[in-house]
């Protein structure tokens, strides 16, 4: 079985950095490991990776994941293509709603299974990988904005911005 | 008839001054006895208003007012400080516990490992990290309990489905019909569990509910005729981590406390039980 490329994870708990390569080595080619967050972005410029493990707090003390998210919002404008998975040893219903709703492709408590953790993040690269035919995107689309007016074609087209007879053809297909 | 007058109007005088005193002195005892109670750390006072003048009578309402906020605050305090320990605990532990548990679980699965000593080492250092992570875990519920959502509800129904899981147990309950309390149902449901599951594995054969009303508070009564809790662990019960059962994890009491206390009410072991009964809880409910 092919392995999966590389993957990045940052956690300032160095022990889970060396569970972590125990873990993956036998899924992926490579991982990367980083202490600190601080320098993530110069480092995926050099670096290519299929998905990132971030730890959701930092600072000793400092308990409340808002570091984790503030750099989950970062990465997700400059590479927004990469799935992010959040780790936290909180298994906090508000944190995790945050995190899904800031962009994070899946959410894993501390302690984790491997299994599940594999499983997990393979998922979420397999996904942000999958592109979708265009005819089955713009299917959609039309369907939803047909659904929106309550099947009011005109409505429909002029919020689609084509004419209602473009609009008529495509639903015919 | 001046003297007369004059032995009168003294009679009368010496009269006022006598009650005047006496009132006084009632009023000192008073004192004295609340201050007793604060030498106790009780500042639940509840001292009648009987035989006081009208503002006497306001400022002696405001004290029991003034005590049970105090109380409560305390109660509130202590909470919050476990549950601020309990966070910042809980999140420490879980943080190092994963390498353990995951490393072992990596090199478990190493096939030169298997059926060797190595290999049954590791296996037991996973169970162990295992039975640390379900016991850290049910700490994980306290520190994040939800927004009680209050509803006024009938009491009697909850207890009845309660009741009817414990068939061993007869419950004897004095309230009246339509007995409600304003709280939220599933975490009244929760805490009535837990002291019912308590007294059940204490031996209880019988549990008595009892329901008042009073001061703008609803209060039950829970005794049962279990073991007794001795005044040395009488203290303790409510602490996070405390626990007399084998296998315990001491979360019960400290989450129900926690429970009652952030619907704005208390919950206490009575120093002297029911009469017939070895151990009375107390849940007290703003109305």
């Amino acid at each position: 079985m092919a392995k999966y490329k590389s993957i990045l994870a940052v956690d300032d708990n160095k022990a889970i950095l060396t569970a972590l390569q125990f873990c993956l080595e036998g899924t992926f080619e490579k991982i990367i490991t980083l202490e600190q967050p601080d320098n993530i972005l110069t480092l995926l410029a050099q670096e290519e990776v299929e998905a990132i493990l971030l730890d959701m707090n930092f600072s000793l003390g400092l308990n409340t994941g808002q570091d984790g998210i503030f750099w989950l919002q970062v990465l997700k404008r400059k590479h927004p293509n990469i799935p992010i998975i959040l780790l936290t040893a909180y298994a906090d219903v508000q944190l995790a709603v945050r995190g899904l709703k800031n962009g994070a492709a899946d959410f894993v408590v501390k302690p984790w299974d491997n299994d599940e953790l594999l499983r997990k993040i393979k998922d979420a690269i397999d996904k942000s990988n999958e592109v979708a035919p265009l005819e089955e995107v713009e299917a959609n689309h039309l369907q939803k904005a047909v659904d929106k007016t309550h099947g009011n074609l005109s409505q429909a087209a002029e919020m689609l911005g084509i004419s209602r007879q473009t609009l008529y053809n495509k639903l015919k297909k | 008839m001046e003297t007369a007058l004059v032995i009168a109007i003294v009679v009368i005088v010496a009269g006022f001054v006598g009650w005047t005193v006496f009132h006084q002195q009632l009023l000192s005892t008073r004192a004295y006895l609340m201050r007793e109670a604060l030498r106790n750390k009780d500042f639940s006072f509840h001292m009648p208003t009987n035989g006081l003048l009208q503002g006497e009578r306001d400022m002696q309402k405001l004290l029991n007012d003034l005590g049970h906020e105090i109380q409560k605050q305390v109660d509130q305090n202590e909470v919050e400080s476990w549950q601020k320990l309990t966070r910042v605990l809980t999140h420490e532990i879980m943080n190092d516990v994963t390498p353990i548990s995951s490393i072992c679980q990596s090199l478990m699965k190493r096939p030169e490992l298997q059926n060797t000593s190595t290999g049954e080492g590791l296996k037991a250092i996973a169970a162990t990290s295992d039975h640390l992570i379900s016991f850290v875990d049910s700490y994980r519920k306290l520190a994040q309990l939800q927004k009680p959502q209050k509803t006024i509800f009938d009491i009697l129904k909850t207890i009845e489905e309660i009741a009817s899981v414990y068939s061993d147990i007869t419950f004897d309950i004095d309230a009246p019909q339509g007995a409600m309390i304003n709280a939220d149902t599933n975490l009244m449901r929760h805490v009535i569990t837990n002291i019912v599951k308590n007294a059940h594995e204490a031996g209880a054969t019988k549990i008595g509910l009892r329901y008042q009303e009073k001061d703008n508070h609803t209060t039950l009564l829970i005794s049962n005729n279990g073991q007794p809790i001795s005044s040395v662990n009488a203290g303790e019960i409510f602490t996070p981590f405390f626990t007399t059962k084998s296998t315990g994890s001491g979360i019960g009491l400290s989450l129900s406390r926690q429970i009652i206390v952030s619907q704005g009410g208390r919950l206490v072991l009575r120093k002297k039980a029911e009469p017939n009964y070895g151990v009375t809880f107390e849940i007290i409910l703003p109305q």
